[in-house]
C-alpha cells in the first residue's frame, strides 16, 4: 500500500498535477487583491466602511422619488419651473444625507402633473457629493436654506429634462411607495425640507449596474480638486497619464538614440583598447545606486533652476545607461564586416552607416531597450516625487500617491481611481503579454 | 580632413560620456564633497569638517535602527519573495493548457505601478476594514494592526512579495527553456522520474541565473526607499524607516545634507562591498 502511494506520489502525472494545482492556486491569490481593488471601488462610502468587508456588496439601489406639481401648474410655466428646480434639488441631496443606510447609488427626481411626467432629473451619489464637498456647497450643511441659496448652479451640474406637455420618462406606477423607505422620505421632504410639490411615493429598484455610476465620482474627484490647473480639470487622470507617456517618449527617445550611438562609436570606430577603456567608463556608472546621489542632484537641479518643470523629469534620462550601450554593442559586433565595407566603398558616410544599416538592423535590441525603458519609467516614483510639487506635472504614479494623501478623500474613491488608472494598463497586458515578456526576459539579465 | 577622422568616433560618442559625467560622476563627487562639509545650501559649501558626518551618523540610534530594518527587509525578502518566482517558472515550464492565461496573470506585477499596489495594501491591512484581519480571524489567528505594529509592520511591507509573479518569473522561465532538451531525454531514458530531474538538472542548471538575481535582490533591498517611504513613511515609531529612506529625511526634514550625504556614500559602500563578495563566491561557486 505504501509502495504503490510513494509511486503515485513520486510519479510524473503526480508532477504534473502538482504544477497544474499550484500555478492554479497563486495566480489566484495574486488575483485576490486586484478583485478586492475592484469590488471596493463599486462600494459606496459607507460599504467601504463595513467590518468585516464584503467582497461582493448588497446590490447597489436607485431610489426614485415622485412628486405631483398640479396645483403649482395653474400658477404658470415660469413658477412650475422654479418649483421644479428647487424641489429637484431639495429631494436629491435631502435623500443622499437623509437615508443613512448603504447602497444607494443613485436618485431619481420625478415631477409629474396628473399622469404626465414633466420634470426628470437623475445624479449617480458620488456625483451629489462632489457638489456637496468640492464643486457647489463647499461642504455647508444639509438643510433647506442652503440647498436652495445655489439651487441653480446645482441644477446647471446635475442637468435635467422639462417639459409640460409630458415626458417620454416614466416609472413603474404599480410599485410607487411599495417600499420601507417610502415613509420616512415623505416625512422628511415634507416636514423638514417643506417642497412645494406633493409627495406621491418612492420607488426603489436593485442592480449592480448602478454600481459604476461611482466611476463618474472618481473621474470627476481630480477635475474637481485641481480646478485651477486647466488641463487637469479638462482632462482628469488622463493628464496624468499624458505626463507618464510624454516621459516614457523622451526617455525612450533619448535611451535608443544616445546608446546606440555610443555603442556604434565603441564597436566600430574606436580602437580596441580606447573602446574597451570607454566602455568601462560608462559601465562602471551603472554601479552607482540612485540614492547614492540623489540628493546632490536635487540640489544641482534647484539650481539649474530644473525643479517643477518637465525638464527636472525629463533630464535625468539623458543619462545613457550602460547596459544598453552594452547590448547595442555586443548586437554591432557580431554584424559582418563585410556589410561596412561595401557602404565605405559606395562612398557611404558613418551617418548613413548608422542610419541604414545598423539602426535597421537592431531592431530587436531597440525593442529591449524600449519595453525596458518604459517599465522603468512607469514604475519610477521617487525622483518625479522629489523634483516636481506642481499638480499639473505629476505623472500618474505621484498623483495617485499624492492623492492618497488627502485625508478628504473616501476610501472608495481612492480605490476608485486606482482601478481606473489600471483598466488601460490590463488591456496593454494582454494584448502585449508576449512581447512585454520577451522585452523582460532580456532586461532582466539587467534586474 | 585628418583632424576630422580623429574627432569623428568622438562626436558618436559625446552625448553618452557627457551625460554619464554630468548626471552620475558629477553628482557622486559632489556627494562625497558635500559629506566632508556642515553643508550650507545658501552659501554653498559651508563648514569643512571632515569625516565629522560620518562620525556623528555612527552615535545616532536612528542610523543604526535603519540598518537595521533594511537587513531585516533583506532576510524577509529573501524568504518571503525570492523564492516564490523560482516555484512558481519551474511549475509554469510544466504547463500545456491554459499557458498564456497563467502567463498573462503573473506579468500583472509588473504593470501595475507601486502607488496602486501601495493604496490597495494598505486597506488590506487595515485594521478594521481590511482584508487580512478577516482572513486571520477566520483562520483563527486573532487580528493585528499590522502596519502600525512595531513588529508586523515589516513583514506587512515585504509580504506582497509572497504572492510573485513579475520580471523574476519569467527570467527563471526563460532559462529553464534554455537548457537543452538532450539532457532531459537522456534522464528520462535513465529512469529519472520529473522530481528528480528537477533537482538534478533543472535546478544546477539554473542555479547561475538564480545567483544573478539573488545580487541583483540584494542590491534592490539594500536601496528599498519607495515601499516603506509610500506605505508607512518610516514609521510606527521608526521601525519601518530605510537607510535610503534616512538619507531622504535627513535632507528633508532636518535640511542637514552633510549626514544625508554621508549616509548615502556609506551605502554606496555597503552595496558595493556586497555586490564585489557576492560576484566571488558566485565565480567561486561556478568553478
Amino acid at each position: 500500500m505504501r509502495a504503490v502511494f510513494k509511486r503515485i506520489v513520486s510519479g510524473n502525472k503526480m508532477f504534473t498535477a502538482v504544477a497544474y494545482v499550484l500555478t492554479a492556486v497563486w495566480c489566484a491569490l495574486l488575483l485576490v487583491p486586484l478583485l478586492f481593488l475592484f469590488s471596493s471601488s463599486m462600494k459606496d462610502d459607507l460599504q467601504i466602511y463595513e467590518a468585516p468587508p464584503k467582497f461582493l456588496p448588497s446590490p447597489p439601489k436607485s431610489i426614485g422619488i415622485v412628486l405631483d406639481y398640479t396645483q403649482v401648474a395653474a400658477q404658470g410655466e415660469a413658477a412650475l419651473k422654479e418649483a421644479l428646480w428647487q424641489d429637484s434639488t431639495l429631494a436629491l441631496y435631502s435623500t443622499v444625507y437623509e437615508i443613512n443606510k448603504s447602497g444607494v447609488f443613485q436618485v431619481d427626481f420625478y415631477g409629474t402633473v396628473g399622469d404626465r411626467v414633466i420634470y426628470k432629473s437623475s445624479s449617480g451619489k458620488s456625483d451629489l457629493q462632489m457638489n456637496m464637498t468640492y464643486l457647489i456647497y463647499d461642504k455647508a450643511q444639509v438643510n433647506r436654506a442652503n440647498l436652495l441659496e445655489k439651487y441653480k448652479q446645482s441644477v446647471d451640474q446635475v442637468g435635467y429634462r422639462f417639459d409640460p406637455q409630458g415626458l417620454s420618462a416614466s416609472f413603474d406606477r404599480s410599485r410607487l411607495g411599495d417600499n420601507e423607505l417610502s415613509g420616512q422620505i415623505g416625512d422628511y421632504l415634507t416636514d423638514k425640507y417643506k417642497v412645494e410639490g406633493v409627495y406621491k411615493g418612492s420607488i426603489v429598484r436593485e442592480s449592480y449596474w448602478f454600481a459604476l455610476k461611482n466611476f463618474a465620482g472618481y473621474w470627476k474627484l481630480p477635475k474637481v480638486l485641481f480646478a485651477k490647473d486647466e488641463m487637469i480639470a479638462r482632462f482628469s487622470f488622463l493628464w496624468f497619464g499624458a505626463n507618464t507617456l510624454l516621459v516614457i517618449a523622451f526617455a525612450i527617445a533619448a535611451q535608443v538614440t544616445i546608446d546606440s550611438l555610443a555603442a556604434f562609436a565603441l564597436s566600430r570606430l574606436f580602437g580596441r583598447r580606447m573602446a574597451k577603456l570607454l566602455l568601462l567608463y560608462i559601465l562602471a556608472a551603472t554601479m552607482i545606486p540612485f540614492v547614492a546621489y540623489m540628493i546632490p542632484m536635487y540640489v544641482m537641479f534647484q539650481r539649474w533652476g530644473l525643479s517643477d518643470s518637465y525638464w527636472g523629469m525629463l533630464v535625468p534620462h539623458l543619462t545613457a545607461a550602460g547596459f544598453f550601450v552594452y547590448l547595442y554593442k555586443g548586437f554591432f559586433d557580431k554584424l559582418p564586416g563585410e556589410l561596412f565595407e561595401a557602404a565605405r566603398v559606395d562612398g557611404a558616410s558613418e551617418m548613413r552607416v548608422y542610419f541604414s544599416i545598423l539602426m535597421r538592423l537592431s531592431q530587436p535590441v531597440t525593442a529591449v531597450v524600449a519595453i525596458t525603458t518604459m517599465l522603468g519609467v512607469w514604475n519610477d516614483f521617487f525622483w518625479p516625487f522629489l523634483i516636481v510639487k506642481k499638480a499639473e506635472l505629476w505623472p500618474l504614479n505621484v498623483a495617485l500617491y499624492n492623492l492618497s494623501l488627502n485625508a478628504n478623500i473616501k476610501q472608495n474613491f481612492l480605490m476608485g481611481m486606482a482601478a481606473l488608472s489600471l483598466i488601460p494598463l490590463l488591456i496593454v497586458v494582454t494584448v502585449f503579454s508576449d512581447n512585454l515578456r520577451k522585452g523582460m526576459v532580456f532586461s532582466g539579465i539587467k534586474g | 580632413m585628418q583632424m576630422k577622422r580623429w574627432i569623428r568616433p568622438w562626436l558618436f560618442i559625446a552625448p553618452a560620456l557627457l551625460s554619464i559625467t554630468l548626471l552620475k560622476y558629477y553628482p557622486i563627487a559632489q556627494a562625497f564633497f558635500m559629506s566632508l562639509h556642515e553643508y550650507d545650501l545658501v552659501h554653498p559649501p559651508g563648514r569643512f569638517v571632515g569625516f565629522g558626518n560620518y562620525k556623528s551618523l555612527l552615535d545616532i540610534g536612528f542610523f543604526w535602527t535603519s540598518w537595521r530594518n533594511t537587513f531585516v527587509y533583506l532576510v524577509l525578502t529573501l524568504v518571503l519573495a525570492f523564492i516564490p518566482p523560482i516555484i512558481q517558472a519551474v511549475f509554469l515550464n510544466e504547463i500545456k493548457r491554459f499557458g498564456r492565461l497563467f502567463r498573462s496573470i503573473y506579468i500583472l506585477p509588473v504593470v501595475i505601478p507601486l502607488s496602486v499596489t501601495v493604496i490597495l495594501w494598505k486597506w488590506i491591512w487595515h485594521p478594521d476594514y481590511g482584508l487580512a484581519n478577516m482572513i486571520t480571524r477566520y483562520v483563527g489567528l486573532g487580528t493585528h494592526s499590522w502596519l502600525n505594529d512595531l513588529h508586523l509592520a515589516k513583514f506587512a511591507l515585504i509580504f506582497p512579495g509572497f504572492l510573485g509573479g513579475g520580471i523574476a518569473v519569467f527570467i527563471y522561465l526563460a532559462a529553464i527553456q534554455g537548457i537543452p532538451e538532450e539532457i532531459f531525454e537522456a534522464a528520462t531514458l535513465d529512469g529519472a522520474g520529473k522530481w528528480r530531474q528537477l533537482l538534478r538538472i533543472t535546478l544546477p542548471n539554473i542555479s547561475f541565473v538564480i545567483a544573478i538575481q539573488l545580487i541583483f535582490t540584494v542590491i534592490g533591498v539594500l536601496q528599498i526607499l519607495d515601499l516603506p517611504f509610500q506605505m508607512t513613511h518610516g514609521g510606527p515609531v521608526n521601525s519601518t524607516s530605510s537607510v535610503a529612506l534616512g538619507i531622504y529625511e535627513y535632507a528633508e526634514k532636518n535640511m542637514d545634507y552633510g549626514a544625508a550625504t554621508a549616509s548615502s556614500f556609506m551605502l554606496m559602500f555597503v552595496i558595493l562591498l556586497i555586490t564585489v563578495v557576492q560576484l566571488l563566491l558566485s565565480k567561486e561557486d561556478t568553478n
